[in-house]
């Protein structure tokens, strides 16, 4: 009795059928998963922070912007300048303020 | 069993980022999406690693589609099938030369692998939608329903492309003396 062709087909296909060994195939797709990179990346800028602020703290920086800003309160020219400006002054920390509530709701929306 | 396992594996990848259940995924189904892109590429292994490579980050990156209408096995086929036609249309565009000119051309570079293998020689008789269609029932054991969710067909196209591949195929391998008698 000869095979049917779909007999035929299938027992040729299945005569070739075989698994194919890994071979660090599946290495290499772990490699160039982009969540890899995204997840050291974010470990590089969190590490780079922190020295950045242990060196700032240590450094005396927090010290010298509290001395600047006492300065700059403190002295007669800014005095003049914030009291002689206040209409403008309030006007720009109102568009200001305007500007990040108007970011924050299109960003949340 | 195997597709609750599938599920869970992806759950995981998703929820909790555990990229090593993606891998066991990857372990799981390099065999049968390498296997698939050899057939497609009628050999070419270099060509077949790069897109079942493809096939694997698209996959990664889009877990997030997969509704579990289907098995996972099926979604990564229909997004190795998308890949490979992907891969055909760019080759067709970037060469501007027809369908059985892409044939010819991987014919003659896959001479390394595939050309002596009798498997790659009977396939290339095979128009490009048979051969998906052939090696997806014969080789990977999908249904005609299975076919026609990878690739898109409606199952009657599935059976026309299904029915002319046979009988092709049943034709060289007679003349190939592959038939024997029970």
């Amino acid at each position: 009795m000869k095979k049917t062709d779909d007999e035929l087909i299938k027992d040729f296909f299945l005569s070739y059928k075989e698994d194919i060994n890994d071979n660090g195939f599946s290495e290499k797709v772990m490699r160039r998963i982009p969540g890899r990179d995204y997840k050291w990346g974010k470990i590089i800028t969190l590490l780079s922070w922190i020295v950045v602020i242990m060196l700032f703290v240590l450094l005396g920086g927090i010290n010298v912007i509290i001395g600047t800003f006492c300065d700059i309160l403190t002295s007669q020219g800014a005095q003049d300048l914030i009291m002689g400006n206040l209409p403008k002054l309030a006007l720009g920390i109102l568009i200001f303020t305007g500007t990040v509530v108007y970011h924050i709701i299109s960003e949340e929306r | 069993m195997g597709q609750i396992n599938d599920i869970s594996l992806v759950a995981q990848v998703l929820v909790f980022h555990n990229n090593r259940a993606f891998d066991t995924l990857v372990k799981k189904y390099q065999s049968p999406i390498r296997r698939f892109f050899l057939n497609q590429t009628v050999g070419d292994s270099d060509l077949s690693d790069d897109l079942a490579q493809e096939t694997f980050i698209k996959a990664y990156t889009n877990l997030n589609s997969f509704k579990n209408l289907s098995n996972f096995s099926t979604w990564l086929y229909r997004i190795a099938y998308n890949v490979f036609y992907d891969y055909i249309r760019s080759k067709k565009e970037t060469e501007r030369i027809d369908s059985s000119e892409v044939d010819a051309n991987y014919q003659t570079e896959q001479e390394n692998v595939g050309a002596k293998m009798d498997i790659y020689e009977s396939i290339k008789c095979l128009k490009e939608e048979e051969r998906t269609c052939i090696t997806l029932f014969y080789m990977e054991d999908l249904s005609i329903e299975k076919i026609a969710g990878v690739t898109g067909f409606p199952t009657g196209t599935v059976k026309s492309h299904l029915s002319r591949g046979k009988e092709k195929l049943s034709e060289y391998l007679k003349n190939n003396g592959y038939e024997k008698n029970r």
